[in-house]
């Protein structure tokens, strides 16, 4: 056998596996085809999925998603006319100075303290960072003053508490911020903030004077903290709708009763 | 109106009037105008960075207070020395209100978890690594190493009997005035003087270990607090607690006044004479749990609808539509 006829050969076994590799992909896709997955998968009536489709763990949680929150709720077109007042844009100020110090934030953690404590652009972006914190708390203190005074946590108590949570959140991420700094104002927080923090036994958890742990907590674990908890009270903000006003008019509210707290 | 049918009303699903709203271009405008205001304010008022405190610049400007602390690090009779958890075994510092003491209680189930022994990492840690360049410091380390506990604590506590003021200190050089032997204690004194004042004595020397460089400064930040330097720098600038230090920055800069309700223990003299930061914590951590719960607190949750200041926010809602009252 000459080099050719070997040549040959080789090119023919391989057609032959070719061949019976598309079969089976074929065989394959007709099996798919009859069990129902050729077709269009989601669906958000279950009872009109194949039946080994209808209790997958992810289609479950699509369908709870989209339930408590259907697009249009998520974001809506209008709002009840009673929304109409500057006090009802704190929230949304209060999350443009997150916004704001999750890009300013970025800028510092990139470039290090050197950048923030001695040239120029650093420490204007230090600045920035530092009125957005002041700006924050100012804006979500008139947030939740307002929202007290508004009995808005009627009926939706438990996004009154996450609100809460957020701000206690806000508050250690700020104090390790400033812990942070490595100039007189941490130096200071921290050697006098040392011994309530010991006093409470977490202290060598979570230890003031260590600067590198200090960092990694206010760039890194708080942040994340901060963002899943906002995160799930505007999911709950988006899910019980607006607190209506006290004595709002009869007709303006659905006869029937809904649980949603 | 009670408190259970404001309650059962505001779950009903709103069927009113509705007006426009878009919400991402709201957000959009909001993150613009908190940026000019954020730049603004940041071009306009900046905000106070003053450089922290080092070894130099402590030894430079009171030479007289780094000695002393110094010899209260080698001599182990320091606020540090005598902290107790979590730096040591010592009970200077512990707090708790009766049998109340986490900070104790930490210490029995794990032990000492930062562990700060200030004589060998303060002062003998960073003269060890300058003898190889001093010979004269050489020998005083051997000397003051190769003494029993009891010598060390005689030259010690002969050197602690000299006030601070009565120090002669020419340069770097320290010299206790003449009286009980203090054995090799002035020559050591210098040395971390002289280290100090010259730069080579850094947070670096003290907390660093092995190959590694440090990012924990427990250690050089425990010595600097341990002296006066960085008190009378915080009295300048209204820092201290009793001074309502949380709430500014360095003088009439705003710090984190949003700290009030911790912040306010301190000056409320039945708590400030207590004299401990466990029960400001727990009397801020009662405030919290008040805050967190207040939807569930009757009488608390039915303060608004009492005191009706929501009429001035939906005052247009109820002078277009006729409602209940």
């Amino acid at each position: 056998m000459d080099v050719d006829d070997k040549l040959r050969e080789g090119i023919e076994r391989g057609e032959t596996e070719v061949r019976k590799l598309e079969d089976e992909a074929r065989a394959a896709g007709r099996a798919a085809e009859e069990c129902g997955m050729g077709r269009v998968l989601i669906d958000d009536d279950p009872a009109k999925l194949p039946p080994e489709l209808r209790n997958t763990l992810d289609g479950r949680a699509r369908r709870w998603f989209l339930r408590t929150w259907p697009p249009q709720q998520l974001a809506p077109d209008a709002e009840p006319v009673f929304v109409r007042s500057w006090f009802y844009t704190m929230g949304v100020c209060t999350l443009a100075c997150l916004i704001t110090l999750f890009i300013t934030g970025l800028l510092l953690a990139l470039f290090g303290p050197e950048w923030w404590l001695t040239n120029r652009v650093g420490q204007f972006v230090d600045q920035m960072h530092y009125w957005a914190v002041v700006t924050l708390f100012l804006f979500m203190t008139v947030h939740w003053i307002s929202v007290f005074f508004m009995g808005s946590f009627r009926g939706r108590r438990f996004t009154w508490m996450l609100g809460v949570v957020s701000l206690l959140a806000c508050l250690v991420t700020a104090f390790t911020g400033y812990a942070s700094l490595q100039d007189f104002e941490s130096q200071w927080i921290t050697t006098q903030g040392k011994d309530a923090i010991n006093s409470t036994g977490i202290g060598a958890f979570f230890n003031l004077l260590n600067t590198g742990q200090m960092l990694t907590v206010h760039v890194v674990l708080l942040p994340m903290v901060v963002l899943v908890v906002v995160a799930v009270h505007l999911l709950l903000v988006r899910k019980h709708g607006i607190a209506p006003p006290y004595d709002a008019r009869e007709d303006h509210l659905a006869p029937e009763r809904e649980a949603v707290a | 109106m009670s408190w259970r049918k404001d309650h059962a009303d505001s779950r009903r699903r709103w069927v009113g009037p509705l007006e426009k709203y878009d919400l991402i271009r709201e957000g959009t405008i909001a993150v613009v105008v908190v940026l000019v205001i954020v730049i603004g304010l940041a071009a306009l008022l900046g905000s106070p960075r003053m450089p922290a405190v080092s070894f130099h610049t402590w030894a430079k400007a009171d030479a007289r207070d780094f000695t002393n602390t110094t010899l209260t690090e080698l001599t182990g009779t320091s606020e540090s020395a005598t902290y107790g958890p979590p730096y040591n075994t010592q009970t200077g510092q512990l707090q708790g209100l009766a049998w109340f003491s986490p900070q104790k209680w930490t210490q029995d189930w794990f032990g000492v978890l930062v562990p700060v022994d200030p004589p060998k990492d303060f002062v003998l840690k960073p003269l060890t690594s300058a003898a190889a360049l001093d010979p004269e410091l050489r020998q005083a380390l051997d000397q003051w190493n190769a003494a029993s506990a009891q010598q060390r604590a005689a030259w010690g506590k002969a050197a602690l009997a000299v006030k601070p003021a009565d120090y002669r200190i020419d340069g770097s050089t320290v010299t206790l005035p003449a009286g009980a032997d203090v054995g090799p204690v002035p020559k050591l004194l210098s040395s971390m003087l002289a280290m100090a004042q010259s730069g080579t004595l850094t947070s670096q020397s003290i907390d660093a270990s092995g190959d590694a460089y440090s990012t924990d400064n427990t250690k050089s930040e425990l010595y600097m607090a341990d002296g006066e330097y960085l008190d009378a720098i915080a009295n300048k600038y209204l820092l201290q607690g009793e001074q309502w230090g949380v709430m500014n920055e360095l003088g009439t800069w705003p710090g984190q006044p949003w700290l009030w309700f911790y912040s306010m223990w301190y000056n409320i003299p039945l708590w400030s004479s207590n004299g401990t930061d466990i029960l400001a914590i727990v009397s801020a951590l009662v405030v919290v749990l008040v805050f967190l719960f207040l939807p569930f607190i009757p009488g608390l949750r039915s303060l608004p609808r009492g005191l009706k200041l929501y009429r001035l926010i939906w005052r247009p809602y109820y002078r277009r539509y006729e409602t209940r009252e």
